[in-house]
């Protein structure tokens, strides 16, 4: 697993506990992420730290400081963990 | 969607949950009541801000003027705040936390007797059960204790424990670990300190784990949620 698609699935895990399945499986679907019946990406070719970033953003307006704050740390914790430039939004 | 109360929820024998639901917010608070015989023991008194609801609630299910006992299990506003207008409705009771929460607890302007549960042996003694409070210093307070009920095996926890969800359910969920992780991250000191105080319950019969903030752990899955705290990367790690 690409060390970004580790990231979305830190950030989809957060956001099942944070937001529900129900209202994070629409989010992701509205930026063009589908999620399988037991929370998996379908589609993750081309994942990487710009569609993180994208992920993020999309999160940002409905969870706002607190849930943007909690989902960032796993993400940089991974980044950091696979020495892999963190994207910007978690700068 | 979060779920929603109208009403007390009993979970064991003299112990109820309290909150409210009202608040669109991951940042939710419980409180809990230890009823026993003519004694009522209000356990994190809530917020200012929410106390009216609290305090229907609460009347929905105890008489009021049998509450004696305050126990905060720190100081913060989110549990303290509403000690003055609970002193309002039944006068000053006894207010019991650490000393060095109750160092602190005083600049709310209370009137109440403030009892240091640490120089009163660690317990408390009602008509029908044993209260015994547990030192677990730095998580996040200085004075921080949890509660446990001898008689229910209820282990009342403070913030440890505690979770972040606007997807909010009384009884924790699948995702409630993460959900805990999501603020205990933030909020419990470094993983040393965490470690040293989780020996101390790790041996205790616990029927549930009560939390101030977030869902309650059922007894079939405390041992899970304190091997997933213990794991739990928090505190000073996030700024290495």
């Amino acid at each position: 697993m690409n060390p970004y698609e580790e990231m979305l699935k830190a950030i989809i895990r957060r956001e099942f506990a944070l937001l529900g399945r129900n209202q994070t499986r629409e989010i992701l679907k509205s930026i063009g992420i589908e999620l399988d019946e037991k929370g998996n990406i379908v589609n993750s070719d081309g994942i990487d730290g710009r569609k993180v970033d994208e992920v993020l953003e999309a999160f940002k307006k409905h969870v706002g400081f607190v849930g943007l704050l909690v989902v960032k740390l796993p993400v940089r914790r991974i980044a950091i963990q696979n020495n892999v430039p963190v994207p910007s939004s978690v700068m | 969607m979060a779920e929603k109360y109208d009403s007390a929820v009993k979970l064991a024998d003299g112990n109820y949950w309290v909150g409210y639901t009202e608040a669109e917010s991951a940042f939710r608070t419980n409180a809990y009541i230890i009823e026993s015989g003519d004694e009522v023991a209000l356990i994190d008194a809530g917020s200012i801000v929410y106390f009216d609801s609290m305090f229907k609630q609460i009347s929905k299910v105890v008489d009021v003027k049998k509450i004696k006992y305050f126990i905060q299990h720190h100081q913060d506003p989110d549990l303290c705040s509403s000690l003055p207008e609970w002193e309002k409705k039944i006068g000053p009771q006894k207010i019991l936390a650490h000393t060095k929460s109750n160092i602190l607890i005083y600049h709310y302007g209370v009137k109440s007797e403030l009892v240091n549960v640490d120089l009163e042996g660690w317990e408390l003694e009602m008509p029908d059960r044993k209260i015994k409070f547990i030192f677990m210093p730095y998580m996040h307070s200085p004075g921080e204790i949890m509660t446990y009920d001898t008689k229910t095996k209820v282990l009342f926890s403070g913030d440890i424990f505690g979770g972040l969800s606007f997807d909010w359910a009384l009884y924790a969920n699948e995702d409630y670990f993460e959900a805990m992780d999501a603020f205990m991250e933030h909020y419990m000191p470094s993983k040393e300190i965490v470690n040293a105080n989780l020996k101390k319950i790790e041996n205790l019969e616990i029927s549930m784990i009560c939390p101030q903030h977030g869902s309650i752990i059922p007894g079939d899955r405390v041992k899970e949620a304190i091997e997933n705290m213990k794991n739990l990367d928090c505190g000073s790690y996030l700024y290495e």
